[in-house]
C-alpha cells in the first residue's frame, strides 16, 4: 500500500489505486499518480482557492522551467496571468499535498470551436518524474469529455525534451516557425479510450 | 559508445550517458585508430621529443619561444604539483585564461595525469562559473590573476573545489596557490598515466536555446581524432606550419586550432592575448603565422580596420585561413582573397563534436557559397526534422553526422535524448541542404540560439536577467541582423508603468547584463515597445519579432 499525504484534499487519499477498475463517479482519469521516485500527487480540475498556491509555484520557478516568456515575471504579474486563464478556460493542477507542483490550463482558440490551446507547467523539483506526462494524459481526458476536438500548443525549437515528450502523447508537428512550433493533437480514439481507462486496465 | 573505465576513478558512472542513447563512432581513416593506451599529452608532446624534434618551436607567445623539449619540461612539473595537491586521474580541472601559455601547459599537464582538461571562457562572471564549476564537479582551478575576481565571488558557492592556483602576471594580490612556484617546487619528469584511449581528457560546457549550460565531454583519442581527420586532411599541415589567431582556447574551435593541431604536428602555435585584429596582424608578421584562424567577425574587422593590412605587416607566410562558429558569406572570402591572397576554409563544428566536420580542403576547389563537403572520417546526412527520414538532395533538413567524434554529455540524459537520432547519428542542429554536387550549405539554426561574434547565446538567459531590472515590466530577446558581427542581441522591452523610455535606462539595462552575465551576451540593441506579440496562453511569439528584425 503506497503511503500518502492525507493532508490533501478531495478523493482517493490513502490507497493504492494499483487494482482500480474504476467507479462510476470517476473523474475522466485517476487523479492518483505515483511520480518515478514515489511521491504520490494528486491530479484535480482546479478551484478558485488554488490561485495562492499556483501564484507560489509558479514564482519559485527557476529560470530554466519558464519557457516562452511564461510564466511572468513577478508575484502580480504572475497573478494576473493566472486570473485570465482561470477566467477563459479550464485548468487542471497537480498536487502533492497542499502544495502545487504542477498545472495545465487550456484556453479556447481564436480559430475554430472544439479547438483548444494549453499550457503546462512543472515544477523543477518534480520534473524529470513523469509529471508532464501524467499532465498530459490528464489535459486529454478531461478534454475528450468536454468533447473537444483538438488540443494545440506552441513549444520553443530548441527544447527537445518537450518535443519528445509531446510527440510521444502524439502530438504532431503543424507548423515550423524559427522560434517555435505549432504542434496539434486532435481527440479521437483509440488515445482518448486509453488515457481514460482505470489503473487496473492499463499496460 | 564510450566505455566506463576504472582506470578514472574519479569519474562518476552515473554521469556518463548510458549507452543505449549516445552515438555510434565510425573510424573509416587509419590515422583515427588509436592504440587501447593512449595518452593525447603523450602524443601532442612526448612523442617529439622522443622522436628529435624537441627542438621545434611549439609555442610563440610574444617576443617569446617555449620549444617541445621546454614544452614537456613544464608539462610535467605541472602534471607533479597537481598530483602532489591531491589531484586524482578523472578529477577534473579548470583552466582560466586568455591565449597564453599557461592554459596549453595546465591542460596538457591534467590530461598527462589522466584527468580531465576544462577550459573555460575567460568572460564568464561568477553566477556562470558556479554552475558550471559545481556542475562538473571540479576540484582544482587555474586561473590567471587578473580573472580570480570571478572566481573569488563564486568560491563560496563552489562545493567541490579544494585547491586555487594563480598564475602572477599583474601584481593581484591573493593567498592561494603560486603558479610558477608549484612549477620551481615540483620534479621535471612525469611518466603518462596509463589512460585508456575511451578516457575522458577534456571537457566544454556549451550553452543552447533552452536550459542551463551543457558540458560535451571527448575522450584521449576523440581529441587526437579532430587533428587526423580534419586537420590531417583538409590542411595538409607540416612541422613548418604556425597555427595563430584569435579563438579562445576554451573554444572547441580555438582548442583544436591553436593546441592539438599544432602540437599533433610537430608544428608551432602562436597565442596572443586579447588579441585585436591590429594585433593578430602583427603575429602573422612577428611569428610567421601560416594558418589563421579566426570567426567572420573578426576577418571583417581585419578587412574593414586595416584596409593597408597587407601593405603595412609582413602577411607574406600566410597560406589559408579558418572559419568558423558563424556563417562564412561569399563577400568576405573574395575581399579576403583578394587583399591576402589566401582562402578562407569554412568549417561547421559544434562543442559536441569538438571541431569541424563540413568544410572545404585547402587544396579543393572551393566553392564559398556552401560550407563544403564531409570531412574524411565523417559522414553527414540530411534528415527530416520530425519524421527523421534521409531527404532527397535538393531538400533542406536537419543535418547528421557521424565519425569519430559525437555528442556526449555530462550528466545530461534529458538532454543526451534529444541530440542523437534513432540510428546513432549526432544531431549538431543546423539546417542544410546537400547539393546535387554533394557539397553542404547551411541554411540556419534548427532552434533560436543567438549567434553574435561566433558567441552562442541564449536569449531566455538574457531576458531573465534583464527582467531583474526594476523598470522592466515584459521582455523578449531575439537575435537581429548585423552585418559585421552575424547577429546581435535585441531586446524588446516593456517597462512598467509610467517609465520613460530614455537613453540613460537603455545604459542602465546593458551595465546590468554585463555585470551579472559573460558580457558578450549583453543587448547591443534594446528598443522600448507597448506589448509584445503573444499567444491565446501568454507565450511570446519569439518568432514573430524575429521576422520584423529579419525583414521576412
Amino acid at each position: 500500500m503506497s503511503s500518502s499525504d492525507s493532508r490533501a484534499a478531495g478523493a482517493c487519499t490513502g490507497w493504492d489505486n494499483s487494482e482500480c477498475r474504476g467507479t462510476p463517479y470517476c473523474p475522466p482519469r485517476c487523479p492518483r499518480f505515483e511520480t518515478k521516485t514515489g511521491v504520490s500527487l494528486l491530479v484535480r480540475p482546479s478551484e478558485s482557492d488554488d490561485l495562492d498556491s499556483l501564484v507560489r509555484m509558479y514564482d519559485g520557478f527557476d529560470q530554466y522551467s519558464r519557457s516562452l516568456g511564461l510564466p511572468p515575471n513577478g508575484e502580480s504579474r504572475i497573478e494576473s496571468w493566472l486570473e485570465r486563464l482561470m477566467s477563459a478556460g479550464w485548468n487542471l493542477v497537480a498536487f502533492d499535498g497542499g502544495r502545487a507542483v504542477g498545472h495545465v490550463a487550456v484556453v479556447p482558440t481564436e480559430s475554430a470551436e472544439g479547438k483548444w490551446k494549453f499550457i503546462v507547467f512543472v515544477h523543477q523539483e518534480y520534473q524529470n518524474e513523469g509529471v508532464g506526462s501524467e499532465l498530459l494524459k490528464q489535459l486529454v481526458a478531461y478534454a475528450d469529455e468536454r468533447d473537444g476536438d483538438e488540443l494545440a500548443l506552441e513549444v520553443s525549437t530548441g527544447n527537445e525534451r518537450a518535443i519528445t515528450v509531446y510527440k510521444n502523447v502524439g502530438f504532431e508537428v503543424i507548423e515550423r516557425g524559427f522560434s517555435e512550433l505549432s504542434m496539434a493533437l486532435e481527440l479521437r480514439q483509440p488515445l482518448t479510450r486509453r488515457v481514460r481507462r482505470p489503473p487496473a486496465e492499463r499496460d | 559508445m564510450m566505455n566506463y573505465s576504472y582506470m578514472q576513478p574519479t569519474v562518476p558512472e552515473e554521469y556518463l550517458p548510458d549507452e543505449s542513447i549516445t552515438p555510434d563512432y565510425i573510424h573509416p581513416t587509419p590515422e583515427a585508430h588509436y592504440p587501447q593506451r593512449t595518452n593525447v599529452a603523450e602524443e601532442l608532446v612526448d612523442r617529439h621529443v622522443r622522436e628529435g624534434r624537441g627542438d621545434n618551436v611549439a609555442i610563440y607567445f610574444e617576443d617569446r619561444t617555449i620549444t617541445y623539449e621546454q614544452l614537456q619540461e613544464k608539462v610535467n612539473r605541472m602534471g607533479n604539483a597537481l598530483r602532489d595537491l591531491g589531484v586524482e586521474a578523472g578529477d577534473r580541472v579548470v583552466a582560466r585564461f586568455p591565449n597564453r601559455p599557461e592554459a596549453i601547459v595546465t591542460c596538457l599537464a591534467v590530461q598527462k595525469i589522466g584527468g580531465v582538461a576544462l577550459p573555460s571562457m575567460k568572460l564568464l562572471r561568477a553566477k556562470e562559473l558556479d554552475y558550471i564549476i559545481n556542475n562538473a564537479e571540479a576540484t582544482a582551478v587555474v586561473v590567471y590573476d587578473a580573472l580570480l575576481d570571478e572566481v573569488e565571488n563564486a568560491l563560496p558557492d563552489l562545493e567541490t573545489v579544494e585547491d586555487v592556483i594563480v598564475a602572477e602576471r599583474n601584481g593581484v594580490d591573493h593567498d592561494h596557490h603560486s603558479y610558477d612556484d608549484l612549477l620551481e617546487e615540483a620534479d621535471d619528469e612525469l611518466e603518462a598515466y596509463e589512460t585508456e584511449r575511451d578516457d575522458l581528457a577534456l571537457m566544454l560546457y556549451t550553452s543552447g536555446t533552452t536550459g542551463r549550460p551543457k558540458g560535451a565531454i571527448h575522450s584521449h583519442r576523440s581529441v587526437l581524432a579532430t587533428a587526423d581527420t580534419y586537420a590531417r586532411y583538409c590542411l595538409d599541415p607540416s612541422e613548418e606550419d604556425v597555427f595563430g589567431g584569435n579563438p579562445p582556447l576554451p573554444f572547441a574551435y580555438g582548442y583544436g586550432d591553436l593546441v592539438t593541431f599544432p602540437l599533433r604536428f610537430g608544428a608551432s602555435t602562436s597565442l596572443v592575448e586579447d588579441a585585436s585584429p591590429g594585433d593578430l596582424l602583427e603575429a602573422v608578421e612577428n611569428h610567421g603565422v601560416s594558418v589563421l584562424c579566426s570567426i567572420p567577425t573578426g576577418f571583417n574587422q581585419i578587412l574593414s580596420n586595416y584596409p593597408e593590412g597587407p601593405e603595412e605587416y609582413d602577411v607574406s607566410s600566410l597560406r589559408v585561413g579558418l572559419s568558423a562558429g558563424e556563417p562564412l558569406t561569399p563577400t568576405t572570402f573574395e575581399n579576403f582573397k583578394e587583399e591576402y591572397g589566401i582562402n578562407l576554409l569554412d568549417g561547421i563544428g559544434t562543442t559536441e563534436m569538438l571541431h569541424i566536420f563540413v568544410s572545404h580542403r585547402h587544396d579543393g576547389e572551393i566553392d564559398p557559397t556552401a560550407t563544403g563537403f564531409p570531412v574524411p572520417g565523417y559522414e553527414c546526412k540530411i534528415i527530416d526534422p520530425d519524421t527523421g527520414e534521409e531527404l532527397e538532395r535538393g531538400e533542406a533538413g536537419l543535418l547528421a553526422v557521424r565519425g569519430p567524434t559525437g555528442v556526449e554529455y555530462w550528466n545530461r540524459p534529458d538532454k543526451q535524448e534529444g541530440s542523437t537520432t534513432d540510428d546513432g547519428w549526432s544531431i549538431p542542429g543546423d539546417i542544410f541542404v546537400q547539393r546535387e554536387d554533394g557539397r553542404l550549405e547551411y541554411k540556419s539554426r534548427s532552434d533560436d540560439l543567438i549567434i553574435s561574434s561566433g558567441y552562442n547565446i541564449p536569449g531566455p538567459e538574457v531576458e531573465a536577467v534583464i527582467e531583474e531590472h526594476e523598470a522592466v515590466s515584459e521582455v523578449a530577446v531575439v537575435g537581429s541582423p548585423h552585418e559585421e558581427r552575424g547577429e546581435v542581441v535585441k531586446a524588446f522591452t516593456v517597462l512598467s508603468n509610467g517609465t520613460a523610455p530614455d537613453d540613460d535606462l537603455v545604459d542602465e539595462i546593458q551595465t546590468h547584463v554585463k555585470n551579472t552575465l559573460a558580457p558578450y551576451k549583453y543587448p547591443r540593441e534594446i528598443e522600448f515597445t507597448e506589448s509584445l506579440p503573444r499567444t491565446e496562453t501568454g507565450k511570446i511569439r519569439r518568432t514573430e519579432l524575429r521576422e520584423q528584425e529579419h525583414g521576412s
